[in-house]
């Protein structure tokens, strides 16, 4: 196995894995999308008249990027999007931490004892952006040498 | 020297991001309108009145409350002084939605700990009360939300005279009243 099939096999694992956990994640706010609105809600940053609608909308991005991911569709777009996703959610995380709250994540699960806010949530954060990251960049880098 | 330049297609990544945005928000409007747990695209809310701030609370469900007793009353603001005379009255239960640890430090005395966070302890107490009951939450000052939120949510369990005392612990103590340390009330 020459360095380039070992790491195309990296870079397949991780779509799979960021693609499965991505569309795993959506299908609990899919189904409860009240229950997602309220943790939104307590990181008291969106104003209320716009809860419900980001409630819906960002949990099937997440499907079907989760979906794009896995099936290798757009990837350069997928993964840009993604990241860009993440990035969001990190900057919530860090903003509800300065102000103290004791909130749960709502990153996973929307079970109350699904997580609540903490340092260790921005990190696993970090981690899934430097995965998307690298998709990004392999994208990029397939998309010159072709 | 050779610098390689990676040209990023800026015009169809946007493209592909509006198009894979669209497929989403269609996804979203088709399920939605299907869905049993559907809700509204624009959030209800209910203006609470609050410490001098109007908060924006949002509703979920069917948790339209009809309210024709005038001794019958949504859940609202209750200050220090209207909050002492309810505490001498000795008819309301006070409970204190502040961390355990909190509590243990101070708290008002006779106030049970309700922590916003342990809805299993306070499903478990609110079962022994009669819905009438008259009860103020309360938690640390004005900048503390979590007592509107256990007011609320004792209101949308049923009980109808229910106060949040935005002024809490630190009004309390600040003015001299009654209070107790320690796990007990």
């Amino acid at each position: 196995m020459n360095s380039r099939t070992g790491f195309s096999i990296a870079v397949y694992v991780v779509r799979l894995f960021l693609g499965t956990l991505f569309l795993y994640v959506s299908i609990d706010k899919i189904i409860n999308p009240a229950k997602f609105a309220e943790i939104i809600y307590n990181y008291r940053i969106l104003p209320v008249g716009m809860l419900n609608l980001v409630a819906l909308i960002i949990p099937w991005l997440e499907a079907v990027l989760g979906i794009t991911l896995i099936f290798g569709i757009w990837l350069e777009t997928s993964a840009l999007l993604l990241s860009g996703i993440i990035i969001v959610f990190i900057v919530l995380l860090i903003s509800a931490i300065s102000r103290g709250l004791d909130i749960q994540c709502g990153c996973f699960s929307l079970d109350a004892d699904g997580g609540r806010v903490s340092w260790m949530r921005v990190i696993e954060d970090v981690l899934m952006l430097a995965g998307t990251l690298f998709i990004w960049f392999q994208a990029l880098f397939k998309k010159k040498i072709s | 020297m050779y610098i390689h330049v990676v040209k990023i297609g800026v015009i169809p990544i946007v493209l592909k991001s509006l198009v894979l945005i669209s497929i989403s928000i269609l996804l979203a409007i088709f399920f939605n309108f299907i869905s049993p747990n559907k809700i509204s695209w624009i959030t209800k809310y209910r203006s609470i009145s609050a410490g001098g701030r109007l908060l924006k609370k949002p509703v979920y469900g069917n948790q339209v409350i009809e309210y024709s007793d005038i001794s019958i009353h949504p859940a609202e603001e209750i200050n220090l002084i209207d909050v002492y005379k309810l505490y001498k009255g000795g008819r309301a239960i006070f409970l204190d939605a502040r961390s355990f640890e909190d509590y243990k430090k101070g708290h008002i005395q006779g106030a049970l700990s309700t922590p916003s966070d342990e809805l299993g302890l306070i499903d478990s107490l609110i079962k022994e009360l009669d819905l009438s009951q008259k009860i103020v939450a309360y938690c640390d000052d004005e900048e503390c939300l979590i007592s509107i939120d256990l007011a609320l949510y004792l209101e949308e369990y049923g009980f109808y005279d229910v106060y949040f005392f935005v002024g809490g612990w630190s009004n309390w103590i600040g003015s001299g009243y009654p209070v107790s340390s320690g796990e007990k009330p």
